[in-house]
């Protein structure tokens, strides 16, 4: 029975009896006709409904009676605050032991534990009031404005209560997070945008908190990027290249097996290396194909030189297009998307790809079919570096490196340049990622090579290992390149401890860099390039430092072995060939120390940013190193006008700066090169539990060591220091 | 042509044969009379490391080049002409190349091991009809490094002084220093010769070489054709044969 008349002295007897329990009915339970009082007029409105059903209906039970007037009058007369617009605010999270407590992500592999926090200190939250968490399908700005209704996905809102306590007391885990569906068609997550809807009303209203009402999902979950995509594929075994150099015409195709039903496919070409084959690389074109992309790997010229590979990648990027119509009996005519371009090269063909593109950049090759803008991603798998910076050299390409620690051919060893892979990267001005592998080498990248594995006993992850980091970081910057999927952006800079794709063997160390191009995206303080003074930053700020043996140079080992001396402060730094200008700094401690960079007003309001970040490794084989013989770390340190400082520490967020891959030769010692990571903290978190850090007027970035601060020990190299967006 | 050649045995071995012949005796042969040279021991190329439990055949250190240690062994050399003349990618000056020796030899497992880093010239040299001597680098179409047989071609650039009239007396035929060919010039190549002066290197080995008339192809492409039957037949974990389906691995990978 739904409708139960009651008489008006029943109802106020009902309502001086005992208080019924019931939740709070949003921002202001009992404000009825929402003038901000709970007065009369409500009262009028619970009586002019009685009976039915409604906004009057405080208790949520479907009828508007006693119990109704009861929670009215025991909130009689209370005055509500004005109700707050929406918010936009990063609420999906993994918690953290200590301060402060959150990190705020939006990516969790599907079948993880999601967990939301809420801080108080920056939101107008009041203890013990009862909202209702939404997850609803991801929705882009001009959808929530069309669309307010909140559809919970899981089937029904979730009800979460504040507490008192600050952030940590206000984690919430999402229920049946771990079923949510990752499921993204062609895209390897889905997005979802999540929805504190403060008065309970069911719609995105005044008052209410998101994450993700922008274009950007909230939270995305993402399948794991090592597993094979939604589509079949087809693989044709060779194909002749019309107007490739002659004895490297052949290629192999990989293309999805319902191709004719899609859109054209952005197309991928793979560019092996010396002594390879084209038919090895077979776990990579058809993982790519299974996830949208047309895929060729081709002979290619790797015997004479870096010149002649680019060349047959040229051709054969030039032949697939032009042959389309006939290669695979036509089955890919009209199907290849030549704007969307992807190249990968390894070894040989990592710096051919890269010499492929430059060549074009220098306007020294015209390709047929496509051109330099089509270009819009270059992946090298351990390249050489035999033609230097003047011929291999990405430019503002989008570039990622994957390199193996444990490669006994592109060894990354201090004799020789050529060697070497990180400048590569270094050259790159554009987006650039890094991901250096513990334990890969340097034909684990392919399924045939020679074993160069040069490493510690017991670290090595073989083909398998290698492979499966290969084909999630590959895929992961595909699709954040070629597709725009901004959440494949996280794997390129989160640790593994925090989101692994589920193919990658949790024990692989992987030591992965993210550094954004200069953009207004980025406000860099210090990259060590424009001002050679260890008490001038690049910015133009005073730097002032209690570190020790404090070096800014070239990012160059100068004598030629990986042996710790004081003569070569940069031991271990292998990014710069002599003709390279990539500077960093390098420096030292055994107490609590520090190194502190003003910063000019004209950088000073980061408002509008979401991270500090740092590029930073261990300084290998050095004395500190050996002594602390693990992971550092340190803290970050903002202060603004006022004189207000606000410290988060690595280790807070399970950061820290790895030990270098513990492999022995070129000198004595133990440690491979200097390896760099990237470290980002959150802006956020300095404000978290309501510092008061006005982040418009930040005056001083400052990195703490020792003491409180982080190991009590160690030697740093340091590059990038800045602000930066999502 | 086949004046220039002294030929050790008078039979074309097959390569199973060959190598069995070259493991039993550990002898080089000789070419025009020049002394005989030992022949480095072809290392196992499929043995694993068992450290580290990597299938794979173990990449070998590479043995310091240029040395006699290291010269390889002609099995077989093909005069050929070229009629439509190309661009070698072998040396940095890209000379036209209309004929010269189609060549396989045998040679050190662990210079013939494919490598990202620069790995050892191919190198020939021998006397011009004018008395010159002559240096080239050797165009390779496969590494070797299983099998130990590499498929090469010896091209003769009609723009170097002694190129219209090379002929292979006093042939030499060894590895030179490590560097991409695309880079070599020929104040280089000058260079690796007084180097292979040096290091002792005056003539090359052979078991067994067919020399006839120059075999005339078309163009490159003839080239490569012919040099890819030179490498199904010597080297088939290299060969690239388009129909193939199955990936030339080797065996234990």
């Amino acid at each position: 029975m739904r409708y139960r008349p009651l008489s008006l002295q029943v109802v106020i007897a009902l309502a001086s009896s005992a208080m019924l329990s019931v939740a709070a009915h949003g921002a202001c339970p009992g404000d009825i006709n929402g003038d901000l009082r709970v007065d009369a007029a409500d009262l009028s409105m619970v009586l002019s409904n009685w009976g039915g059903s409604g906004t009057a209906d405080l208790n949520s039970d479907g009828f508007v009676d006693g119990a109704d007037l009861t929670v009215l009058i025991s909130l009689w007369g209370q005055v509500c605050p004005p109700p707050q617009p929406t918010m936009e605010i990063r609420l999906a999270c993994f918690p953290l032991t200590d301060a402060p407590y959150a990190s705020f992500v939006q990516t969790f592999i599907a079948g993880t534990t999601v967990t939301i926090a809420v801080d108080p200190g920056l939101t107008s939250i009041q203890v013990g009031a009862t909202a209702d968490f939404f997850v609803v399908a991801a929705r882009t700005t001009a959808q929530w404005a069309a669309n307010d209704l909140l559809t919970d996905v899981r089937g029904a809102a979730q009800p979460i209560t504040f507490a008192s306590g600050g952030i940590s007391a206000n984690r919430f885990t999402v229920t049946g997070g771990e079923t949510l569906s990752g499921d993204g068609g062609l895209s390897v997550g889905r997005g979802y945008d999540l929805v504190i809807d403060m008065d309970r009303n069911g719609r995105f209203s005044l008052g209410d908190l998101i994450d993700g009402g922008d274009d950007r999902a909230g939270l995305w979950i993402s399948r794991d990027p090592t597993a094979t995509g939604p589509l079949a594929v087809t693989t044709l075994s060779s194909y002749t290249a019309v107007g490739a150099t002659a004895g490297f015409t052949l290629a192999r195709l990989w293309y999805p097996t319902n191709v004719a039903s899609m859109a054209p496919c952005p197309l991928v070409v793979i560019s092996h290396g010396n002594g390879h084959l084209y038919t090895w690389y077979d776990y990579l074109g058809a993982h790519l194909a299974s996830w949208g992309y047309i895929v060729i790997s081709h002979q290619n010229n790797t015997v004479p030189g870096i010149e002649t590979s680019s060349t047959t990648t040229l051709q054969h990027t030039s032949a697939i297009i032009a042959q389309q119509a006939t290669v695979a009996s036509g089955a890919i005519n009209g199907k290849i998307d030549a704007s969307r371009i992807t190249w990968i090269g390894h070894s040989r063909g990592g710096e051919g790809i890269v010499r492929g593109y430059d060549r074009i950049f220098d306007a020294t090759y015209t390709p047929t079919g496509y051109g330099l803008s089509n270009i819009k991603f270059l992946c090298s798998i351990s390249p050489t570096d035999f033609l230097g910076v003047n011929s291999s050299n990405p430019h503002a390409a989008n570039f990622m490196l994957l390199w193996g620690a444990a490669d006994g051919d592109v060894s990354g060893t201090p004799t020789s340049s050529v060697a070497w892979s990180f400048d590569l990267a270094e050259r790159s001005v554009g987006f650039r990622n890094t991901v250096y592998v513990h334990g890969a080498d340097h034909n684990d990248f392919n399924c045939c090579g020679t074993n160069d594995f040069v490493g510690p006993t017991g670290t090595a992850i073989l083909n398998a290992g290698a492979q499966a980091v290969a084909k999630a970081f590959i895929l992961a910057g595909i699709k954040y390149h070629i597709e725009g999927e901004t959440a494949m952006k996280e794997f390129l800079w989160r640790p593994s401890s925090t989101l692994r794709p589920t193919g990658v063997v949790a024990t692989t160390t992987l030591v992965k860099e993210l550094v954004p191009p200069a953009s207004s995206s980025v406000k860099s303080i210090d990259n060590f390039q424009t001002q050679t003074s260890t008490t001038l930053s690049s910015c133009g700020g005073t730097v002032t430092s209690t570190v020790a043996n404090l070096s800014e140079a070239l990012s160059r080992d100068t004598d030629a072995t990986y042996t710790w001396s004081t003569a070569n402060p940069h031991n271990g730094s292998i990014r710069a060939t002599a003709s390279d200008t990539g500077r960093m700094i390098a420096w030292d401690w055994n107490s609590a120390q520090n190194m502190e960079w003003a910063v000019p007003v004209s950088l000073g309001d980061v408002s509008a940013m979401d991270f500090i970040e740092v590029r930073v490794g261990q300084g290998t084989r050095h004395p500190n190193t050996v002594t602390l013989n693990g992971g550092a770390t340190f803290s970050i340190v903002l202060r603004d006008a006022a004189g207000i400082e606000v410290r988060v520490s690595s280790s807070a967020q399970g950061e820290a700066v790895n030990r270098p891959y513990q492999r022995t030769g070129d000198g004595t010692g133990t440690g491979w090169q200097n390896e760099l990571r990237t470290i980002r903290l959150r802006l956020r978190d300095f404000q978290s539990g309501g510092t008061g850090i006005n982040l418009a007027q930040i005056v001083a970035v400052r990195i703490e060591v020792g003491g409180t601060a982080g190991s009590a020990t160690g030697r740093f190299i340091l590059d990038d220091l800045q602000f930066t967006k999502e | 042509m086949s004046s220039e050649i002294i030929q050790m045995k008078n039979e074309t071995m097959a390569p199973k044969k060959l190598n069995n012949f070259l493991t039993a005796n550990m002898i080089a042969c000789c070419i025009a009379g020049t002394s005989a040279i030992a022949f480095a021991q072809v290392a196992n190329p499929a043995q694993n490391n068992p450290a580290q439990n990597n299938p794979g055949p173990a990449l070998p250190a590479l043995p310091a080049t240029p040395s006699i240690d290291t010269v390889p062994m002609i099995v077989s050399l093909q005069p050929v002409t070229i009629k439509e003349s190309y661009a070698t990618d072998f040396r940095s000056e890209h000379q036209q190349v209309s004929s010269g020796w189609l060549m396989v030899i045998r040679g050190d497992s662990r210079i013939l091991a494919p490598r990202a880093l620069a790995e050892p010239l191919l190198l020939a040299s021998g006397t011009g009809a004018d008395g010159s001597v002559w240096i080239e680098s050797v165009e390779w179409f496969n590494h070797g490094f299983i099998s130990g047989y590499r498929v090469c071609f010896i091209p003769s650039t009609a723009q170097e002084k002694s190129g219209a009239d090379r002929t292979t007396q006093g042939l030499r035929v060894w590895f030179g220093s490590p560097k991409l060919p695309e880079s070599v010039d020929a104040k280089a190549l000058q260079s690796e010769l007084k180097e292979a002066d040096r290091a002792g290197i005056v003539a090359a080995i052979a078991v067994k070489v067919e020399v006839s008339a120059p075999k005339v192809l078309a163009n490159r492409d003839e080239l490569v054709t012919t040099a890819n039957a030179l490498i199904t037949r010597w080297a088939p974990d290299e060969s690239q044969d388009g129909a193939s389906t199955v990936p030339a691995v080797p065996a234990n990978k």
